[in-house]
């Protein structure tokens, strides 16, 4: 299947006119042997030193480009997931009938055509009510398309780059520049191995803390000349290891997150597998967060780390299913939360079924999400990613026994309530108090200030914004510029959107585009 | 008769002043003690540590303290309690273990000396209120965000509903969610502080603790102060699923902002145990990083990364000072503690 895979996006992109570079070069030894010859020639004799060192270097080269080309073995096992076997069984019963009908020379066209509709509908009911457990089995597929799979057929061209410039590199993070449409993009991705033994090279796609050093670096290069980022995260998460805890492996992540959001360029994270909690986002800080249809994004795996999750809560390993569904992960539950910003659909059956399909999904929302940063400033752009982050989080703001905030809220909804002396309302006598207690403790709190104003070293920040809440206004001021951005989308008016983008940003208010950020 | 005994050795005994003194717990009278079975009503079994029938507000673990008394239903109805009522702290347990070398340890004794036990100078747990009153000036301290409180966004259950985990770690510590943020003075000096509770949840992050968090970076990075966060954690909180993971890049964006553009210092300070989402954020970027000695610093639990490698690790693994720790590879950027001497802030000056 993978091999297929390559050689039809090989095939598809010699077709086109754009150079490309290949997926692995073709050294074929007779090729290899004509090389030599002609190097041996040209050092004169045929069994020079000159000759044989040469053709160390060849060889050399193979083992290393040979580990990750093209896959000379069929895989021997071909993973079908449960639900979907009664769709494979209909599918061989069409292709025995068809057999039997070729041998006899009878016509059944239209009985099979019966069939095939059938079996579409059937696949189409199936993919379309998936339960989490299901869409976490599809995540986790083998077959499902891996970061490099998607780079290499998405951009026409595409160069690997690697190390963390200390010394280490990670074979589970790829990072490299493409081209797409003509434009430079920065990738940086998790990367799973096809088979077991590429998994085991790749460790299973869970980076350590030289990985992300190594992420950083290059978000760096990218943010230097000007390179926007496109992340894939498909990952069960960072590597639990010695190693990994000695070498600082929190401490990577942290740092990790806390760069992402000083970076000029648009970054744009899609969730092509499953994403696993710190070590997914590591490298998942984005302007916009697409996810994959069927794929999972979660904080804490529901089976994999059974002390982190099944043990400590439902204290029994059984019970994994449980956890899958009350714990929300997949990509419709996701977007409601705000968390993930778009879905990106993938074909009937899965990406696994037809990942040549599913590249052109990939490409046109890439490309989509990135046109809504083509007109926007650096510290737009660096707004709009800090006000994403800084709207996610479900609380109340008054006292809430018990996490009961429905009755709570209609409770205050309800109560006629008190007034304070400066005429804040509040609940109750209690809560009027308190908050007076609060304001009393404000003006305490701000003459001790003034008192000890030799410790403190205020910003330089533009007039209007030495109060507090600033940050709400600048964040709901980028939240209306978006809504605003994809009604127009939705209108369908890409010519217009843009001037309007230009014409929005300097008709907004001076805070937003004169915050240093 | 052998009560007056009794309570002429308790004042002879307190602190030498005479009686009364001001020391709100006496120490244990130097009589003959009685078995509770043969006490009659007249006899002075005071002396006794009890356990509670309904001591569901007896925190267990290496501090026993019983908070009842302590602990106000939420931060608007201890506003309105009028200071004088507010009970004193009489703690019920007496003794308890050091989590190291587990020698015992009497409570009042390890309260004056800072929760250190004295022989093997591991930092015991401090509930947050213990931690302020330890470092903020007297009468300074202004708390910030009182009253935010958590939902149940994922109205998640496993063996007990999310919203009844609430209500009991509300009740045990008395705050709505698992931090205290204010600001106050330190010495002197003007600090935004932030103290997780292990008390609530394990110390677990969720929306309320990253919303918490960053607003008073928000706020220290305005006013220009200088930022210290106290760290004990288990980890990102489940219940609230991918919400929590998502706090980790809000407080970690708004520490981009204070640390990188606005160039302020920000302190952060690991207590026993800090692990799991909490050091894979916050808990690592401080300009300069205090560890408590001997403290349990990890990113990964332990069980986990034994599974993976199936191997066994040894004891010192993810502790502050082992060789392999984080003290040693860099990211904590000083010292832990002289042994025997407690911890003071002024040493930062």
């Amino acid at each position: 299947m993978q091999q297929s895979l390559h050689r039809r996006a090989s095939a598809s992109a010699a077709s086109s006119s754009l150079p490309v570079a290949p997926i692995a070069p073709r050294i074929s030894r007779n090729a290899g042997l004509r090389q030599r010859g002609r190097i041996c020639k040209a050092f004169g004799e045929k069994d020079m030193p000159g000759g044989a060192i040469v053709a160390q270097g060849r060889e050399w080269l193979n083992t290393i480009l040979s580990r990750f080309g093209p896959m000379r073995d069929r895989a021997e096992v071909v993973t079908t997931l449960d639900f979907e076997k009664p769709l494979l069984e209909l599918d061989k019963r069409i292709k025995e009938v068809r057999n039997v009908a070729e041998a006899n020379g009878v016509d059944v066209t239209s009985s099979i055509a019966e069939l095939e509709e059938r079996a579409r509908q059937l696949r189409r009911e199936t993919y379309s009510r998936l339960t989490p457990v299901q869409r976490l089995q599809v995540a986790r597929h083998p077959n499902r398309p891996t970061c490099l799979d998607i780079i290499l057929n998405i951009t026409d061209k595409f160069v690997e780059l690697h190390g963390d410039r200390a010394g280490l590199d990670d074979p589970a993070i790829v990072c490299g520049i493409g081209s797409m449409e003509g434009m430079s993009f920065m990738f940086i991705g998790h990367q799973k191995g096809r088979n077991t033994k590429e998994n085991i090279r790749r460790n299973f796609g869970m980076p350590q803390p030289n990985g992300y050093r190594k992420a950083l670096r290059f978000m760096r290069h990218a943010d230097k000349f000007g390179l926007p980022i496109v992340t894939f995260v498909d990952t069960p998460g960072a590597y639990a290891g010695k190693a990994a805890e000695e070498l600082g492996q929190g401490e990577a992540i942290a740092y990790n997150l806390r760069e992402m959001f000083g970076l000029r360029v648009p970054i744009i994270s899609v969730v092509i597998g499953e994403g696993g909690s710190g070590g997914a986002l590591a490298i998942g800080c984005a302007n916009r967060n697409l996810i994959m249809e069927n794929s999972v994004y979660y904080v804490a795996s529901p089976e994999s780390s059974p002390e982190v999750c099944v043990a400590i809560l439902w204290k029994n390993r059984d019970a994994v299913h449980l956890a899958t569904e009350a714990l929300r992960i997949t990509a419709p539950e996701l977007l409601n939360f705000g968390v993930m910003d778009a879905i990106v659909p993938e074909p009937l059956g899965g990406a696994h079924a037809d990942p040549v399909l599913a590249f052109p999904y990939i490409k046109e929302a890439l490309m989509n999400t990135y046109k809504e940063f083509a007109n926007m400033s650096e510290n737009q752009i660096k707004l709009d990613r800090y006000a994403k982050f800084r709207a996610l989080g479900q609380f109340r703001e008054y006292v809430v026994k018990g996490g009961d905030w429905r009755r709570t809220g209609e409770e205050r909804d309800a109560a006629q309530g008190v007034r304070t002396a400066a005429g804040t309302w509040a609940v109750s006598e209690a809560e009027a108090h308190y908050i007076e207690q609060l304001a009393d403790a404000d003006d305490t709190w701000e003459r001790l200030l003034e008192e000890h104003k030799e410790w403190t070293n205020r910003p330089i920040q533009p007039p209007g914004l030495s109060r507090s809440g600033i940050m709400d206004v600048a964040t709901s001021v980028v939240e209306l510029r978006r809504r605003k951005q994809q009604a127009q989308l939705q209108v369908g008016a890409p010519e217009t959107n843009g001037t309007n983008g230009t014409g929005s940003s300097t008709a907004q208010q001076p805070a937003d585009s004169k915050v240093h950020a | 008769m052998q009560g007056q005994l009794a309570t002429r050795t308790a004042q002879r005994s307190c602190c030498g002043k005479g009686a009364p003194c001001s020391h709100p717990q006496p120490t244990a009278p130097l009589f003959r003690p009685i078995h509770p079975t043969l006490a009659t009503s007249t006899t002075n079994t005071s002396w006794i540590a009890r356990a509670e029938p309904d001591s569901n507000n007896f925190v267990s673990g290496p501090i026993s303290v019983n908070t009842s008394n302590l602990a106000a239903p939420d931060p608007v109805t201890a506003a309105s309690e009028p200071k004088a009522t507010r009970p004193i702290d009489r703690s019920k347990g007496l003794w308890t273990r050091c989590d190291k070398c587990g020698v015992i340890l009497y409570i009042k004794h390890l309260k004056e000396h800072h929760h250190i036990c004295y022989s093997c100078n591991f930092h015991l747990k401090m509930s947050s209120q213990e931690r302020i009153a330890h470092l903020i000036d007297p009468g300074t301290w202004r708390p910030l965000d009182e009253t935010l409180s958590p939902c149940d966004p994922l109205e998640f259950a496993d063996m007990k509903n999310y919203t009844d985990r609430i209500r009991e770690a509300q009740a045990k510590t008395g705050l709505q969610d698992g931090v205290r943020t204010g600001t106050g003075l330190l010495h002197g000096i003007p600090v935004a502080l932030g103290v997780m509770e292990f008390g609530f949840m394990g110390g677990s992050m969720g929306s309320v603790v990253g919303e918490k968090l960053t607003r008073l970076i928000e706020y220290a990075t305005q006013e220009g102060l200088a930022l210290m966060i106290i760290c004990t954690s288990g980890g990102a909180r489940m219940q609230e699923g991918i919400m929590s993971l998502m706090q980790m890049a809000k407080i970690s964006a708004a520490l981009h902002v204070h640390q990188n553009v606005a160039k302020l210092l920000y302190i952060s300070i690991l207590t026993s145990p800090t692990t799991g989402g909490v050091t894979a954020s916050f808990g690592m970027l401080g300009d300069v990083i205090i560890a408590e000695p001997q403290a349990m610093i990890g990113f990964a639990g332990r069980r986990v990364i034994e599974q993976t490698l199936q191997e066994q690790l040894p004891d010192d693994f993810q502790t502050a000072e082992s060789p392999a720790g984080p003290w040693a590879a860099g990211p904590c950027g000083t010292a832990l503690f002289p042994q025997g001497r407690p911890f003071r802030d002024d040493w930062l000056l």
